[in-house]
């Protein structure tokens, strides 16, 4: 099992609001619509796979997530 | 229900002139309003404060699967999205896992890379739009300007022919009609785009090029693709989501310029300000009046107001935006606006695939129209501007300028 990472950019980011409802555990549920935190920690397989798929629907592509065995998917 | 009330009621003739007298005294004193939807006499409920439809369009308890989860009296009415045809399965009306695999495949064609690469295209399209215009002198923004550009760029990005979009634009009324005697035509309208849908998929398929459709067609996440159906569908939803909106849009915006000779010389002044300008045109008279129909898949209770399983639920997008509860002074065109989170593209899942592009597209329409005619006037009395008569879309059918040039 291994996790990994993710990181939003805030210059990106257009306050969607598509992160919050896919994965409300990972980037938080705030009033703006911005994701909670800038970046954050995966723990398991299930979160990276879940990060990858919000970083895979994000309309404005500003969230990166990393393996950490080393695989960035950031488009 | 007063009878004190000085509003139009919801989506007659009055209120499509001015909705948002009729929005602000809901919002205020209705937030959450049971009423009849014209077609089919449908029990609905509509939603207008800023909070409220930020909650609808969030909460996956508000499906936009109204085939599987609107009650009887809704499925009878004949309103489910697309219904009878692949549409009904398209991205916009479905939810995950469906969606996240299907939004998953049109994102990776359309990535802000991608999309950054059509800029060229845009601007070219608008640059010979804006010549021709400027050879008329007085012109139509609807169908001179907004329509030429929008369907220039829609045919160029999907790959499809300039000269099918005036039988594209009926069909799209047909498969959206405000009229409750035209509700037989839906099933048509439906049915011809996806037509066209299929007809550029197997064109693309025989001969692939750069364009958009070539690209789902050849899209993969995984080890998975899209199925020829998805595939048509989804090239169906982007012809039904991209094309008429853009012209919306760029009416709305242009109108509330004319409206705001201070903003629009600014905005002429400084494209620098051009990014922002959008976004406040967005949230000041966007181009979707509502998102499509969200349905409960339980009994809900909305800012105190129960709601039952199975009821149909309209997102008022142009009310939340104008909510004065998160905008000061919402009624003031402010290009400078900050912190300018409006809902003009959406929230939450179903939020604008295509807002990259509708931003780029919107800035370089607009923006370069009034750089280019910084003297642009009202070529008709204000009063006689009209709209169409469509709960989702708000769009003027008619906005005469003149370039003032000739003076």
């Amino acid at each position: 099992m291994s996790g990994g990472s993710f990181s939003v950019d805030r210059e990106l980011c257009r306050g969607s609001g598509l992160c919050q409802v896919m994965g409300p555990a990972l980037f938080g549920r705030t009033e703006s619509g911005y994701p909670a935190a800038d970046s954050g920690e995966l723990r398991d397989e299930g979160s990276v796979a879940l990060a990858d798929e919000v970083a895979d629907c994000c309309p404005t592509g500003a969230i990166a997530v990393y393996r950490d065995d080393g695989d960035a998917s950031p488009r | 229900m007063t009878t004190a009330q000085a509003h139009a009621p919801l989506f007659s003739p009055e209120y499509y002139r001015d909705p948002y007298a009729t929005l602000g005294w809901l919002r205020e004193h209705d937030p959450v309003h049971e009423f009849r939807f014209p077609v089919g006499d449908v029990r609905m409920w509509i939603v207008t404060r800023y909070e409220d439809v930020r909650h609808v369009l969030a909460d996956p308890r508000f499906s936009s699967e109204s085939g599987t989860w609107a009650n009887e009296e809704f499925k009878a009415a004949g309103l489910t999205t697309g219904a009878g045809s692949i549409l009904e399965k398209a991205i916009t009306v479905v939810d995950p896992p469906a969606h996240t695999r299907l939004r998953r495949l049109a994102m990776s064609a359309f990535t802000p890379r991608r999309v950054a690469a059509w800029r060229d295209s845009v601007s070219r399209t608008v640059a010979a739009t804006l010549e021709d215009c400027a050879a008329r002198g007085t012109f139509d923004v609807m169908d001179d300007y907004a329509g030429v550009v929008s369907s220039g760029v829609m045919g160029e990005i999907l790959g499809f022919e300039i000269d099918r979009h005036k039988e594209l634009v009926e069909a799209l009324a047909q498969a959206f009609p405000s009229d409750p005697a035209l509700m037989d035509q839906v099933p048509v309208g439906f049915g011809r785009i996806c037509d066209y849908a299929a007809q550029l998929v197997a064109d693309k398929r025989r001969r692939p090029g750069a364009d958009l459709t070539s690209v789902l067609v050849q899209a993969r996440e995984d080890e998975d693709r899209l199925s020829e159906d998805e595939l048509v569908a989804m090239v169906g939803a982007m012809i039904l989501a991209g094309s008429d909106t853009i012209r919306a849009f760029v009416g709305n915006a242009v109108l509330a310029l004319l409206d705001h000779p201070d903003q629009a010389r600014l905005l002429a002044s400084d494209p620098d300000l051009g990014a922002g300008a959008i976004e406040e045109l967005l949230r000041y008279d966007g181009a979707l009046s509502a998102g499509l129909f969200r349905v409960t898949t339980e009994e809900v209770e909305v800012a105190g107001t129960r709601l039952p399983a199975g009821s149909p639920v309209i997102a008022a997008l142009l009310a939340a935006n104008r909510d004065p509860a998160r905008f000061a002074d919402p009624d003031r065109l402010d290009i400078a606006r900050p912190d300018n989170r409006h809902l003009g593209l959406g929230h939450g899942l179903h939020n604008c695939l295509g807002a990259a592009l509708a931003r780029m597209e919107g800035d370089l329409a607009v923006g370069g129209l009034f750089r280019r005619f910084p003297g642009l006037e009202l070529a008709l009395d204000r009063a006689e501007i009209g709209y169409i008569e469509n709960w989702a879309m708000r769009r003027i059918v008619r906005l005469p300028v003149r370039t003032a040039a000739a003076v």
